[in-house]
């Protein structure tokens, strides 16, 4: 049985090993400066945050960058040439030291979720997910469905801020149990980038400046 | 002491099954409670979880020592996780062969395991233990309590590891203090 393992092993490396030619790119997708623009963070910003009882703290913008990745599909291993995809890519990573918080908000070229709304991904603490749509016209709707609300204008920690959109946590990665204090939605527009989170028993952590 | 068939000289095998020494017994929590909240001292509410490893929801099992199928010490297994700050708890009381020992773990970095029997952490980080009758937390008292305070050696630990941490050895984690200064304090109980 292992020896049968090696010789399979051994013939797809050999297999492997015998293309020598470039990897081929078959599909480009590239973002528009209008989904550049959805996450409107410089790396090195400070941002401050206020939680609804009073406690005031930075957010920084530790990562902020647009890149270009290639994506391989499963067959790099049998065909030759292989072949890749090239994704653009913008992510931004928002951290604070305590409460102990880190937002990654990442918008690809090729993020078709439905046939009429691309989306982009908010990330908190690499276990809360929430995607939010946005059209053809790089806005925002309502999609109760999606649990997506979106508001023309909304007054958070004093301040009005228009075309803001909110949108539930998706999912809560390794936590089953619903019934927990769990974040519950953020808010968010693409002039200001986060303007709020959320939890569920309706304590929030708002932008301030 | 259980089923107690060994032979201890050097060289000789361990055999038998090993239980938590009745001190040690005192300090095993509840496990109904899956979940509390605690808020800190500026009012953010954290919730606390019970998690549940891949043996599912049985906190209390023999661990096997080797793999001959001929010791087992009673092991009693909690690990607390928090929803917002990540923080992350592991609590254990462990049969040896004539002793018992209790280990807590903060986030994976620092640890203490105290030893029932000699009165003393055996092992980690040096913390100070103190075991006492009940304290006070947000309007009600807990009992069983055990005291692990770090302050002494407070330049060793993580930023995550809180200098004091107090545990009801009947309901869990009820109270913990970060270097920063911030204070959680269980507000279920």
């Amino acid at each position: 049985m292992r020896l049968k393992l090696s010789l399979i092993i051994f013939s797809l490396s050999l297999f492997n090993s015998c293309c020598n030619e470039d990897p081929i790119e078959t599909a480009r997708f590239e973002l528009a400066d209008e989904e550049i623009s959805i996450i409107p963070y410089e790396q090195g910003e400070l941002l401050s945050f206020t939680h609804s009882n009073g406690y005031t703290f930075d957010i920084a913008v530790e990562e902020s960058n647009v890149r270009w990745e290639k994506l391989h599909d499963f067959c790099e291993w049998f065909c030759c040439p292989p072949t890749y995809i090239s994704v653009q890519t913008k992510t931004a990573k928002l951290v604070s030291t305590y409460p102990k918080l880190i937002f990654e908000i990442t918008i690809e070229g090729n993020s078709y979720l439905h046939s009429d709304y691309k989306g982009f991904n908010i990330t908190l603490n690499n276990k809360h997910q929430a995607t939010i749509l946005y059209n053809d016209e790089y806005n925002f709707e309502t999609d109760s469905a999606s649990n997506i609300f979106f508001y023309e204008s909304m007054v958070i920690s004093g301040k009005n801020y228009q075309n803001v959109v909110e949108k539930h946590f998706d999912s809560h990665y390794y936590i089953s149990d619903t019934t927990l204090l769990l974040p519950k939605s953020v808010y968010y527009n693409k002039l200001s980038g986060l303007l709020m989170l959320k939890m569920s028993n309706d304590e929030t952590f708002s932008l301030i400046n | 002491m259980g089923t107690l068939t060994l032979a201890l000289s050097c060289g000789d095998k361990i055999v038998g099954t090993f239980y938590l020494s009745e001190e040690a017994l005192k300090y095993e929590i509840d496990t109904t409670i899956t979940s509390f909240r605690m808020v800190d001292n500026h009012g953010i509410t954290e919730e606390f979880y019970l998690h549940s490893d891949s043996w599912g929801t049985s906190y209390k099992y023999f661990h096997e020592w080797g793999v001959d199928g001929n010791a087992f010490g009673e092991t009693f297994y909690v690990k607390y996780l928090s929803v917002l700050n990540d923080f992350c708890m592991t609590y254990v009381l462990r049969a040896d062969v004539d002793y018992s020992e209790l280990e807590v773990e903060w986030g994976y970095k620092d640890f203490i395991r105290y030893n029932f029997k000699d009165k003393k952490v055996v092992f980690g980080t040096k913390a100070k233990v103190k075991f006492y009758d009940s304290l006070w937390v947000k309007d009600h008292t807990y009992g069983r309590i055990i005291e692990i305070d770090y302050t002494d050696v407070q330049d060793k630990i993580s930023e995550d590891t809180p200098v004091k941490t107090f545990i009801s050895g009947e309901r869990g984690l009820i109270k913990f203090t970060l270097k920063s200064g911030v204070t959680f304090e269980r507000i279920d109980y």
